[in-house]
């Protein structure tokens, strides 16, 4: 199997402290920004419209954030709707990367797009609120024009609120624009068009402005404190097990008072719970996953149904997976012991088997082995401050080699002894911080796995009960009495 | 019935063995029990006689390699090796079968469930368990818990028996260390149904040594089953007694095996076994008076002997010492009365060595005497030393609790907090059947058996028998304490009847039948007994219980009949224990399971869905007050502070919650703040229709807070003035004002829409006026209603009462909407404070 090969992609960043600004090669003729709000996540498309200024223009700079910002959580460029290769991030602190356009002619255009998720960008306002009320979240951004290191002719920005419910937003000065600054249509906000602005970033004449949103949530905003994925192969078993400790907060406006569970049981009556309040989310798992587990620190959650995908007959590599002619996949529906309601929390752990035929293939020539090990289960709208990933391989696995879709925090290696293991297994643990619906991508790991260490096992434990039993044959026959008869 | 007629063509084919002979065979003890059964050689000569035809029965007899008549046609061809090898090879099997199904008998409740702790002490117990394996055992050996107990704490180390802990927490150590990573909570649960095996074990043995194999096989399979114990040792049932039995019936097995061999090793393991008792249960007064009582009969019986003497002595000397290094028990062994006993019968026993050695070297008859009156004269000193001792309180007397075991009311006028508890009740007569079955039926009738053999063993179960008998009956606890004696006595008496039915032998000379009563056909195990038994046999029976008859019991119809009986029986005895264990024993407790419509099951899980809320979602050091039983179940499962507990050791605290429950608001809440309450914890089933809440458990609190003020609380005033306990509109206004009324029953009409709201528990109608708190703020309810916690408000800002607290916010009410009630308006004029 061959690995997409922008996985290897080296993560380094190159310069710290302030980026001088580039050399001024392209000049945008359009930039159209989406940002689509939702609870917990903000999703941001942009499509910039280049055009260069000069043959062999050189690396195109493009600022992900403003200065001082946070690095988006997740981010993808592509150039003319293809993945792009080569994109490496040039600095920390006004998050920008370099992207290679390839060898453009003057006034030869390109068309590139990012995309952007960011994290936590709204929080509640006002901060708690009663069980009945409906919940407001403001989103905030410091920069109104978007971000960028070169002119641009015009540009617009679109903000889509998940509901037209939308209590107040901020202003935008005329600078650049002729007529209206901010129309509101339903539940979109349009701000512009801009004409003719400057560069914002580097020594620049534009005062970026902070605008703001306020905006109704319909949605329980959800968040994962932390995430602890362990991934356990057995060759033996053909089984890989996904467990994940979770960490789940309800991270929407925080309850103000007490919970009355006569309110929440009349509104359940009168079908209109509260949207702030969250009773079950769903899962998807893979279509081969069979028995989950649902459990917490006092016991079994009772409150969980799981219907088992199904995949084609000719996929299915254990008994244990359904059929159909269809794939579908496996849901776990979740009902937390009790309702979640603004700040409260809730940790949990859920897991399941899988076939490990789904998941691992062979190299026929090296006999290496691939596996893929997806970093988290996706969900809408979801956060995951912390995660981490832990991969256990198989008792006697060697030349172990990570690779990971996207840059991680850290990746450790330690020795994990489970189940009568003699040497322990390799594990490999990947951590990191703000990861989100778009990061649930797999981690491969390649690794040896001769087959002396699959008999490794049943060797050390077939000697050691015999060795017992010869024991026991021995010590029968030795007279302990001190009595000489 | 006998079939006369079919002795001759016998006779006439081989002539019978001499009665002398048979004698002699049956006094050599290491006879194979199928010795009658051919030599090689006469191996295929099973001849059938002629069927007799007198008296109407059909009663073919064959006969053997040796000519004896039996009633039905034996395998042969079997060398003794083959045969024993086969038994002791069945035996096995048999017992790890037992063994199996007294495992999975207890699980019905992690199938059914899932592998959960059960029910409140056992939470205590594995709570315990987790600091022993997560801070190791010096930590565990020291630990003090600040939660329980708010504000005092509790010493856990030396209140507690850290036996339970202990055992777990070397199987989960030995299982790590073996690379099996098993969580403990898995350890605990499993642990009361591993040990059932071993206890089925270990009863085998130990009835093996009362009667034979056979037997003790029977009484593995009883105990393995018998809902007497099993009602202690389901799986999650995390409790002392969980393994207590097992020690139990091991050091018991190893006493009789120390005294019969009077080796001083079997002795040495009797006082481990001890040890181990005393380190895990509190039950282990019953060894500690058992073993001497036993030794003090056989002495009045004057079966002294050296082999008693070193049994007893090493017993007790080593077994003392390993019980005082058990920190909750120390210095009890010497300073309490219920460990006299002991203490006094191995001085006894050390007077008689020293004089029978005495005896042996001096002659003179009058020197004798001397002696025996020297023995007598330093019995009834020491025991006036022990009086003296005793009313000079340097020995304790005897605790409490021992005094309720003989005087069953005393409980209730002294200690209403163990009177409180259902299972320190008197027993009711049908549970001792619901628990037992036929068992105790044959009880008995083992008993019995025991009388006709009485060796030093068979005394030791008699004594057995009756302690436990009286105390099983005194409370229904002490159930599990007789379930093992009745299983042996059973299954001895099971076996003597099988065995009587089963047993080929036919006498072979009817005429013989007035002779000597060893002439009757006797297996090899009786056949040592009688030899043992020979010479002293008082008298023997005739007719059925001599096992000698008219022959007609030795026909293949009537061994049929009876032996059809009783698997009758033991089919049945499966059945009801079965049927027992899965409908009665084996609900975690905590979770609670309904029927659906559709037959599917329904799970209530109120209890942890509460619990959970308050450990994700309150402070960490957030004081949960509830009655004491829940206490165990919120340190565990909610990680909270609690102000009592199951370990009901002070009980003026226990008093002051009761109090606290019981008052109305004014009173209480001094009493909330002073103890930093911020929650309190109600469990209510009048939704639900669950009998175990609080409401009616609530006479209990007031009796309790009576006993320590009996000023502010009186039961009386909590009845109306016909005497019923009622909720409605008849609760005397002592009971609607108290916080646990006002609790329970917060809101509970406004879930009725305007119907009557109907208390499912107690079938009464809630009135609809509305409930007011003042000082509380309800803070979290479960799903059905079970669990309802209350948050403690903190005094106001402004320092004004809470009641006009209540009344100004009602006031602002009033204000907006015109719905409030117009007594929440009247409020408003009250109490407005001045601002």
């Amino acid at each position: 199997m061959l690995l997409p090969t922008f996985l290897l992609l080296p993560f380094l960043p190159l310069g710290l402290g302030a980026l001088s600004p580039p050399p001024q090669t392209y000049i945008n003729t359009a930039i159209a920004r989406t940002v689509e709000l939702g609870g917990a996540t903000t999703h941001i498309t942009t499509q910039y419209n280049i055009k260069a200024t000069s043959d062999g223009p050189g690396e195109y700079h493009l600022a992900l954030a403003g200065e001082g910002d946070e690095e988006p959580a997740w981010w993808e460029v592509a150039v003319g709707g293809k993945p792009v290769e080569g994109v490496t991030i040039l600095d920390d602190r006004s998050p920008t990367v370099s992207v290679p356009l390839g060898d453009l002619k003057k006034d030869e255009t390109v068309t590139l797009s990012l995309t952007q998720v960011l994290a936590h960008a709204s929080s509640p306002l006002p901060a708690a609120i009663e069980q009945r009320e409906s919940q407001y979240l403001v989103w905030k951004t410091n920069s109104t024009y978007v971000d960028n290191w070169y002119p641009t002719d015009v540009e617009r920005v679109k903000i889509r609120a998940p509901h037209p419910s939308i209590l107040s937003y901020g202003s935008v000065p005329s600078t650049y624009t002729r007529d209206s600054t901010v129309t509101k249509s339903g539940a979109t906000l349009t701000l512009g068009p801009f004409h003719s602005v400057p560069p914002t970033l580097g020594k620049t004449e534009v005062k970026q402005q902070p605008f703001s949103l306020h905006y109704e949530v319909k949605e329980p905003v959800i968040g994962y404190k932390t995430l602890k994925r362990s991934a356990e192969v057995s060759h033996w078993g053909a089984n890989l097990n996904i467990q994940d400790d979770i960490a789940l907060v309800n991270n929407g406006a925080k309850l103000k008072g007490h919970f009355s569970r006569l309110a929440h049981q009349q509104s359940k009556y009168h079908a209109s719970v509260p949207a702030q309040i969250l009773s079950d989310f769903t899962l998807r798992l893979p279509p081969t996953a069979h028995s989950t587990y649902y459990y917490d620190t006092i016991g079994n959650v009772s409150t969980s149904h799981f219907r088992q995908g199904t995949t084609p007959a000719q996929n299915a590599k254990s008994s244990r997976v359904r059929t159909s002619p269809r794939t579908v996949e496996g849901t776990l529906e979740l009902r937390p012991r009790y309702p979640l309601l603004g700040g409260w929390n809730y940790t949990f752990t859920v897991g399941w088997d899988m076939p490990l035929g789904d998941v691992l293939k062979s190299e026929v020539e090296t006999g290496k082995k691939v596996l893929a090990v997806p970093f988290l289960t996706g969900m809408k709208d979801l956060v995951v401050d912390d995660a981490e990933l832990k991969i256990i391989l198989p008792e006697g696995a060697t030349d172990v080699q990570v690779f990971t879709p996207f840059p991680v925090d850290s990746i450790s290696h330690s020795t994990h002894k489970t189940y009568l293991d003699t040497t322990g297994r390799y594990a490999v643990t990947i951590k990191k911080a703000h990861i989100t619906e778009n990061h649930a991508q797999n981690v491969y790991v390649t690794y040896h796995y001769p087959l002396s260490a699959q008999l490794q096992k049943p060797i050390t434990v077939a000697s050691v009960v015999g060795g017992l039993f010869l024991l026991g044959m021995g010590l029968r026959r030795v007279n302990y009495s001190i009595d000489k008869k | 019935m006998a079939p006369k007629t079919a002795k001759s063509p016998a006779k006439s084919a081989r002539p019978p063995p001499s009665s002398s002979q048979q004698s002699f065979d049956n006094s050599i003890p290491t006879t194979p029990e199928l010795e009658t059964v051919s030599p090689p050689n006469g191996a295929t000569t099973t001849t059938i006689s002629s069927p007799s035809s007198s008296g109407g029965g059909i009663f073919p007899t064959f006969l053997d390699g040796k000519g004896k008549r039996i009633a039905y046609p034996l395998p042969s061809g079997l060398s003794p090796t083959a045969i024993n090898n086969t038994e002791s090879l069945l035996r096995f099997v048999i017992l790890a079968l037992i063994c199996g199904a007294a495992i999975g008998s207890r699980l019905f409740a992690v199938i059914r469930f899932e592998s959960v702790i059960h029910e409140f002490d056992p939470w205590f117990n594995f709570r315990a368990s987790k600091v022993l394996v997560n801070d190791g055992f010096y930590e565990f050996w020291n630990w003090f818990d600040p939660s329980a107990w708010y504000p005092l704490g509790r010493t856990v180390g030396t209140t507690l028996y850290p036996g339970l802990m202990v055992t777990s927490g070397l199987i989960w150590h030995a299982l790590r260390a073996i690379n099996m990573p098993v969580d403990i909570r898995n350890v605990c649960v499993m642990l009361a149904p591993g040990f059932a095996g071993l206890t089925a074990w270990s009863t085998y043995l130990f009835t093996a040594e009362m009667s034979t194999p056979s037997a003790g096989l029977l009484a593995a399979a009883f105990i393995g089953i018998a809902p007497g114990y099993i009602s202690r040792s389901v799986a999650g049932s995390y409790d002392n007694e969980a393994i207590a039995i097992f020690i139990l019936m091991a050091s018991f097995y190893s006493w009789i095996k120390a005294l019969k061999t009077g080796s001083s090793l079997w002795g040495m393991v009797t006082a481990l076994f001890y040890a181990w008792m005393v380190a895990a249960w509190g039950g282990y007064v019953f060894i500690t008076n058992m073993i001497p009582l036993h030794a003090f009969v056989l002495i009045l019986m004057g079966r002294f002997n050296n082999r008693l003497y070193t049994a007893y002595s090493s017993w007790y000397a080593i077994g003392t010492i390993a019980s005082m290094q058990v920190p909750f028990v120390e210095f009890l062994p010497i300073r309490t009365s219920e460990h006299m006993a002991a203490l006094g019968v191995f001085g006894l026993l050390q007077l008689i060595a020293f004089v029978e050695t005495v005896r042996r070297l001096v002659p003179g008859k009058q020197f004798q005497l001397l002696l025996r009156a020297f023995v007598v004269a330093v019995f009834v000193v020491s025991f006036a030393a022990l009086v003296v001792l005793t009313f000079s309180g340097w020995i304790a007397p005897f605790a409490g609790r021992f005094y309720s075991l003989w005087d069953t009311g005393y409980a209730k006028v002294h200690m209403p907090i163990i009177a409180s508890v259902s299972e320190h009740q008197p027993t009711a007569w049908p549970s001792f059947y619901f628990d037992l079955e036929m068992l105790i039926f044959f009880f008995p009738a083992g008993v019995y058996w025991c009388f006709r053999e009485l060796r030093d063993e068979q005394v030791f179960i008699i004594i057995y028998a009756v302690l436990s008998a009286y105390f099983a009956g005194v409370m229904v606890r002490l159930m599990l304490v007789i379930t093992p004696v009745v299983c042996v006595c059973a299954a001895i008496a099971f076996s003597k009847l099988l065995e009587a039915y089963i047993d080929p032998s036919v006498p072979s000379d009817p005429a013989e039948e007035t002779g000597a009563a060893e002439d009757q056909p006797i297996s090899k195990s009786k056949a040592k007994k009688m030899a043992a038994t020979q010479q002293s046999k008082p008298f023997s029976f005739t007719g059925l219980l001599g096992g000698k008859s008219t022959s007609g019991i030795f026909a293949l119809d009537t061994r049929f009949a009876v032996i059809t009986t009783l698997i009758l029986f033991l089919f049945v005895f499966v059945h009801h224990c079965t049927w027992v264990t899965s409908s009665a024993y084996s609900s975690p407790s905590v979770v609670l399971a309904s029927r659906n419509q559709d037959g599917s099951q329904n799970i209530i899980d109120d209890f942890r869905e509460a619990y959970y809320w308050i450990r994700q979602n309150t402070p960490k050091d957030a004081v949960v007050m509830s009655w004491w039983d829940y206490g165990y179940q919120i340190a565990g499962m909610a990680d909270r502070p609690t102000l009592v507990d199951n370990n009901t050791w002070n009980n003026t605290h226990i008093a002051t919650v009761g109090k606290a429950m019981s008052s109305s608001e004014d009173v209480a809440y001094p009493i909330l703040r002073k103890h930093d309450v911020d929650y309190v914890l109600v469990i209510f089933g009048g939704l639900l229709g669950y009998s175990g809440d609080d409401i009616n458990k609530f006479l209990w609190m007031v009796r309790i807070a009576q006993g320590e003020w009996p000023d502010e609380v009186q039961e009386v005033n909590y009845f109306t003035q016909r005497g019923e306990y009622a909720v409605d509109e008849r609760a005397t206004p002592t009971m609607k004002n108290s916080l646990m009324y006002k609790m329970s029953y917060y809101r509970f009409p406004e879930l009725f829409g305007g119907h009557p709201a109907q208390d499912r528990v107690r079938g009464q109608t809630i009135p609809q006026t509305p409930i007011v708190l003042d000082t509380l703020e309800e803070a979290f309810t479960s799903e059905n209603w079970i669990v309802r916690l209350y948050k403690v408000k903190k005094e106001d800002v402004i320092g004004r009462d809470h009641k006009a607290v209540t009344a100004w916010n009602g006031g602002k009410k009033l204000g907006k909407s015109a719905s409030a009630s117009s007594s929440a308006g009247a409020g408003v004029k009250r109490g407005r404070p001045s601002m």
